[in-house]
């Protein structure tokens, strides 16, 4: 293995680790953390990081191909639903709290 | 007649994608790419957005939008490593609530495309919007008051006042 090879090595394995740490910290905030809301932030927000991480770490491994074009397009996708998906629960727990369903489950 | 061209746009970006992830081209696959993306496109095409709502591509627009995808995965990273800390850290110092916000954009588009922003940035959620605020619950109450003046929103506005 040449002196490039080895860098480049050590950067894919910072990526993938660092990915790997933002995963952890989403599920330990989806245990810790007290109700709806909060725990949507700790999890879906991670998410974006942590797989944002892995896969850039996964891109720079298999390095200019069609393989990394479709890592790549699966990022954007998940970048897209991510938020998506985050705010249709959010509002419907929202619009749940605005009613007063969830008032007594609460106390 | 705008419609019918937004239409061959999608058709076009479907196709495109198709044939990016099915590797390799033959008839069978060109011809399932034809009808499948043919088939959502006639039934989706009252559904392509608004064409007088979409930036025109200038060399500012796009050196615009290039700016704004930096300051997007700035704030991400940034903001990633403060709920990182908040969720890791002993007492967990959070004080969750809801802020309402005065919505700065004006074009519909726009305005989705800042309320996605503002979701995909840890700490804060957008929860409800109309035209004229944006509902935003926050992780840190106070973290939610930066949204109003910081370099996300500039980006926004910067490309909006452009058009006209």
């Amino acid at each position: 293995m040449s002196v490039g090879e080895i860098i480049l090595n050590i950067i894919i394995l910072i990526c993938l680790t660092s990915g790997l740490f933002f995963f952890f910290v989403g599920v330990v905030g989806l245990v810790r953390m007290p109700d709806v809301f909060t725990r949507m932030h700790a999890t879906t927000k991670c998410d974006t990081m942590g797989a944002g991480l892995i896969f850039l770490g996964l891109i720079i491994l298999q390095g200019m191909s069609f393989v990394s074009l479709n890592i790549l397009l699966i990022l954007i996708f998940v970048w897209l639903t991510n938020p998506t998906a985050a705010h249709a629960i959010a509002k419907s727990a929202y619009k749940r709290l605005e009613s007063g369903l969830e008032a007594k489950e609460d106390k | 007649m705008k419609k019918k061209y937004g239409a061959i746009i999608l058709f076009i970006l479907l196709l495109l994608f198709w044939f990016v992830l099915s590797f390799k081209v033959n008839l069978t696959i060109v011809i399932i790419g034809f009808l499948v993306s043919g088939t959502v496109c006639l039934l989706n095409y009252d559904m392509v957005f608004n064409h007088s709502e979409a930036t025109k591509l200038t060399f500012k627009t796009i050196y615009r939008l290039i700016a704004l995808f930096f300051v997007l995965i700035f704030n991400i990273a940034k903001s990633n490593i403060e709920v990182a800390k908040i969720v890791l850290s002993k007492k967990m110092p959070i004080d969750p609530g809801f802020v309402t916000i005065k919505n700065p954009l004006k074009k519909e588009l726009n305005q989705a495309l800042f309320a996605n922003a503002i979701t995909l940035t840890p700490g804060t959620l957008t929860v409800d919007m109309n035209s004229e605020e944006i509902v935003v619950h926050g992780l840190v109450k106070d973290s939610v008051k930066n949204i109003d003046n910081s370099s996300l929103e500039k980006a926004f506005i910067a490309l909006e006042v452009d058009k006209s």
